[in-house]
């Protein structure tokens, strides 16, 4: 389910998600014998990372297309607990927008609850790097929000 | 040097609905499904009571995952003439994999999408010393057909944990010969992808 999620917030779509979580597990089944005991997890999100990554690259344009066509109406409030669909897809448009490393650590640390040296050793990195990099992220996050958010408040007055 | 503070406890309202609606969001149980059979373990795991304690943790859900999935190992219950569960809704919510009657073993007739990411090999996914080559995946659930009942998956079972059992003992030769049969046997086998791991293996090891 962690994996599923992770891929998701990388972009992929519900299907693309579940094959790539099957990838996953089938990656790290070839190599039991090799993942140090006590690294199981990381390596299991270090596959799904660069899953993630290379299905992104391959297919940016149509990620890109698609990001155009499935645009979510702004007068949908994200706030509306009925509604979670319109939040994950308000998620999802704001990390778009970031960098695929800013991503990475955003992703890991707000939604799988990683500490800073957690994801420095995940994603291989030093842990200043990750700190750094998650600084970053929750600047370009918290920005990004706060312009839909007041996006979605003008819309709504207009609609009002 | 401190973790600052979760948006999801420390951030404006908006903020927390956006990562709180990400938290929540669950694969519908069809692909819940697709995703198990994907490593071979659907109803095996709800099955065995002593995978029940091993649910309980998380590495505990993923290793005995990994480990059924392997190589089909433990799927014989799969065998039993238990009768499968009914599919949940599309889009009820399913942890994955969940103690939980047994189930899996009915296809879903009406999943016919397929999955808009491209295909990534294992070279790309997996560390440096990668050297294996896989298939993209596909899904089990997919590829099985309204045709495939529980008692045809029981055999698909025996027949490549005979094969897996083969080249556990090193004889390869007698365990490619019985993925042939496999093959043969099952074009649209529900464990083909199964079965292609085990040739991969008998192949390496041979």
């Amino acid at each position: 389910m962690l994996i599923w999620r992770t891929l998701r917030r990388f972009g992929m779509t519900e299907d693309g998600a579940a094959d790539g979580t099957q990838q996953a597990f089938l990656i790290a089944a070839e190599r039991l014998d090799q993942i140090r005991e006590g690294s199981e997890r990381a390596f299991l999100f270090g596959t799904a990372i660069r899953l993630a990554r290379s299905s992104h690259r391959k297919n940016h344009r149509c990620q890109l297309e698609a990001d155009m066509d499935t645009r979510v109406d702004p007068r949908r409030r994200a706030d509306d607990a009925a509604n979670r669909r319109t939040a994950v897809e308000l998620l999802d448009r704001v990390l778009r927008r970031m960098d695929e490393d800013l991503v990475t650590v955003f992703v890991l640390f707000e939604l799988e609850g990683m500490s800073t040296p957690e994801i420095a050793e995940l994603v291989q990195i030093p842990i200043g790097t990750a700190a750094s990099r998650l600084r970053r992220a929750r600047q370009a996050f918290r920005a990004a929000a706060l312009r839909l958010e007041r996006a979605t408040a003008v819309q709504a007055r207009k609609g009002g | 040097m401190r973790d600052p503070e979760r948006l999801l406890d420390a951030g404006t309202d908006f903020e927390q609905s956006l990562l709180r609606g990400a938290l929540e969001e669950r694969p519908t149980a069809a692909l819940t499904r697709r995703m198990a059979m994907g490593v071979g373990v659907a109803g095996t795991l709800s099955y065995a009571s002593t995978a029940k304690a091993l649910m309980q943790t998380w590495w505990g859900k993923a290793t005995a995952a990994l480990a059924l999935g392997a190589g089909v190992a433990g799927v014989s219950v799969l065998a039993s003439t238990e009768p499968p569960a009914q599919p949940s809704a599309q889009n009820d919510p399913a942890p994955v994999p969940a103690p939980a009657a047994p189930e899996v073993v009915q296809a879903e007739p009406a999943q016919t999408s397929e999955s808009k990411e491209p295909a990534v090999s294992v070279d790309e996914a997996a560390p440096a010393e990668a050297t294996v080559k896989r298939r993209p995946p596909s899904s089990a659930a997919r590829r099985a057909g309204p045709n495939a009942a529980p008692s045809t998956l029981a055999q698909e079972v025996k027949l490549l944990d005979r094969a897996r059992s083969l080249v556990h003992q090193g004889n390869h030769a007698a365990a490619l010969s019985l993925l042939d049969t496999y093959r043969s046997r099952y074009p649209k086998g529900v464990l083909q992808r199964e079965a292609q791991l085990l040739r991969e293996r008998a192949l390496r090891q041979r």
